[in-house]
């Protein structure tokens, strides 16, 4: 699934390190979100959400 | 809603990540340490039954409270570890199970038509934890 997360990330000079902190998920959880090898659960893209202040659809991409 | 900008009194993310993982591993220690003290409670109370010292019960106490240990143990891991860790370590164990499953079956089969010797626990336990070590590494390498 395609996702700006990276821009988003970029935007507030986040760290995958730091995203993963404030997700409570590992480094490698973010950069396997990052780079669509792994779609997060329902529970996580809301607190992704919440943590960019923006609805999940402005996050994420399930178009093909 | 929670700030999208972290305030610079709050711990950063980077904080955060490095008090996970440390807290991670002080966990994983102690579960290592609770073992390996119980496998030596456990042999400790089986060669005094056997020599009469304490009653038999005693190990079955011991087995009881290690069994139990270890279930908590694998139910506090797996509230601990996050998603990606979690399928990781559900791949692994699927592959797992059916590779216990397979061995088992297949030696079952061969020593019926009397190709091979009765089934062995202990080596396919082996090739069980064997097999979930490496699926679970090929996923940490990020073959996915």
């Amino acid at each position: 699934m395609k996702n700006r997360l990276k821009v988003l990330r970029a935007e507030r000079d986040w760290s995958q390190a730091e995203l993963a902190g404030n997700l409570d998920v590992s480094r490698q959880a973010v950069n396997a979100i990052e780079t669509g090898k792994h779609d997060p659960s329902l529970p996580l893209a809301f607190r992704i959400s919440r943590l960019f202040n923006l609805p999940i659809e402005e996050i994420f991409d399930d178009e093909q | 809603m929670t700030n999208s900008k972290p305030s610079k009194k709050a711990e950063s993310g980077e904080q955060k990540l490095v008090r996970r993982r440390r807290a991670f591993f002080l966990f994983v220690i102690f579960g290592l340490v609770v073992a390996a003290g119980a496998g030596f409670a456990s042999g400790l109370v089986t060669a005094k039954v056997e020599q009469g010292l304490i009653p038999e019960w005693a190990v079955y106490t011991v087995l009881a409270a290690t069994a139990a240990g270890f279930i908590w143990f694998g139910y506090r891991y797996y509230h601990r570890i996050d998603e990606l860790d979690l399928m990781d370590n559900l791949w692994a164990n699927t592959v797992g199970i059916y590779v216990y499953v397979i061995i088992t079956f297949v030696w079952m089969a061969l020593d019926q038509a009397g190709i091979a010797p009765p089934p062995q626990h202990l080596p396919i336990l082996i090739s069980t934890i064997a097999a979930s070590g490496l699926a679970y590494l090929t996923r940490r390498i990020g073959v996915r």
